[in-house]
């Protein structure tokens, strides 16, 4: 999957477990789950408002890769 | 990809074609030996239905029990420990008796029908052993069925505590809108791609009836299974239609 996403990194920095994190967002603690374990695109919506809760930019926490390319 | 869609085309072509001759083979073959094809009506159907209810429904009391101590104990563990894992891991194996519980209900639906309908036409002529395993039968379905629809209740209750957003009382007969209107986009995204990928095998399994219903007909010289069948066919690409058109509508 090209896209990557740094969201548990930013999730330990708030302090919430992944129900709480759904909460916050409004999703539910599984598509948390997913979205970390890159099972899961997100749409923009909840992507911006993924960023917006850990006080970031949507390319803080999501990194799109092109095939073959990797993040230096 | 588009080469490997062909070859499949073709293989199925090949297999109706062969499937065609051999059965138009057989046909003219029996005609020619003059062998009734009907079905007797005789004590083999009740046998047959009542002892696949009773294996179906003693596999069903033995599976379903045994999946469901599994995942108590897996939510214990998580109780104590908090573990984000184990979490997801018991809400895949949640899928298990589940499905045994939706697979049983619908085998039981069918095969209560059934029943009723070997009880109606052949409860006269029919010997005492299979009186016995008709009732054996009934009394062993009505049992999974409340036992299914217990546990059942009792594993969406522990999906709803891991997930409180989650709303639906599986006794309701709302249930599924409820459940649905409380799912975010990526559960529905996934209850959708279910949608169109039993959408996509219905259609499959739809051609393959109207053969059997083709050739039923062929034998018996009713048509009635084949019109049964190309409603049922009509009524899914109907639906299928109506519901894009809507969500065509609504994207204006």
């Amino acid at each position: 999957m090209p896209l990557r996403n740094r969201l548990k990194e930013y999730r330990a920095r708030l302090g919430v477990n992944q129900q709480e994190m759904g909460a916050l967002v409004q999703v539910s603690r599984q598509t948390i789950s997913q979205i970390e374990r890159g099972d899961y695109s997100p749409s923009v919506t909840l992507a911006l408002k993924i960023a917006r809760v850990c006080n970031a930019t949507v390319e803080d926490i999501f990194i799109y890769e092109e095939d073959g390319q990797n993040e230096e | 990809m588009k080469n490997k869609g062909r070859i499949k085309f073709v293989i199925i072509l090949v297999v109706c074609f062969l499937l065609g001759f051999i059965s138009t083979f057989c046909i003219s073959l029996l005609s020619d030996m003059n062998i009734d094809l009907s079905i007797p009506e005789s004590e083999l159907t009740v046998l047959i239905i009542s002892i696949v209810v009773i294996l179906v429904n003693i596999a069903v009391l033995i599976i379903l029990p045994v999946q469901y101590t599994s995942c108590t104990r897996l939510y214990k563990r998580i109780k104590e420990t908090q573990d984000e894992e184990l979490i997801d891991k018991l809400e895949f194996i949640l899928n298990y008796p589940l499905s045994v519980s939706s697979i049983s209900s619908i085998i039981n639906r069918t095969f209560s029908l059934l029943l009723a309908f070997s009880v109606f036409y052949y409860f006269d002529d029919i010997s005492s052993l299979s009186i016995a395993l008709l009732i054996a039968a009934f009394v062993l379905a009505i049992v999974t069925i409340f036992i299914t629809a217990f546990l059942t209740n009792k594993l969406t209750k522990m999906i709803k505590e891991l997930n409180p957003e989650k709303k639906g009382d599986t006794y309701s007969t709302s249930f599924s809108k409820e459940w649905l209107n409380s799912c975010d986009e990526a559960e529905k995204l996934d209850i959708y791609k279910s949608g169109w990928y039993s959408f996509k095998n219905t259609v499959i399994i739809g051609d393959v009836l109207l053969f059997l219903a083709l050739f039923y007909g062929m034998i018996t010289e009713e048509i009635a299974p084949m019109i049964f069948v190309s409603a049922f066919i009509a009524v899914l690409y109907i639906t299928y239609i109506i519901a894009g058109i809507k969500e065509e509508k609504k994207k204006r």
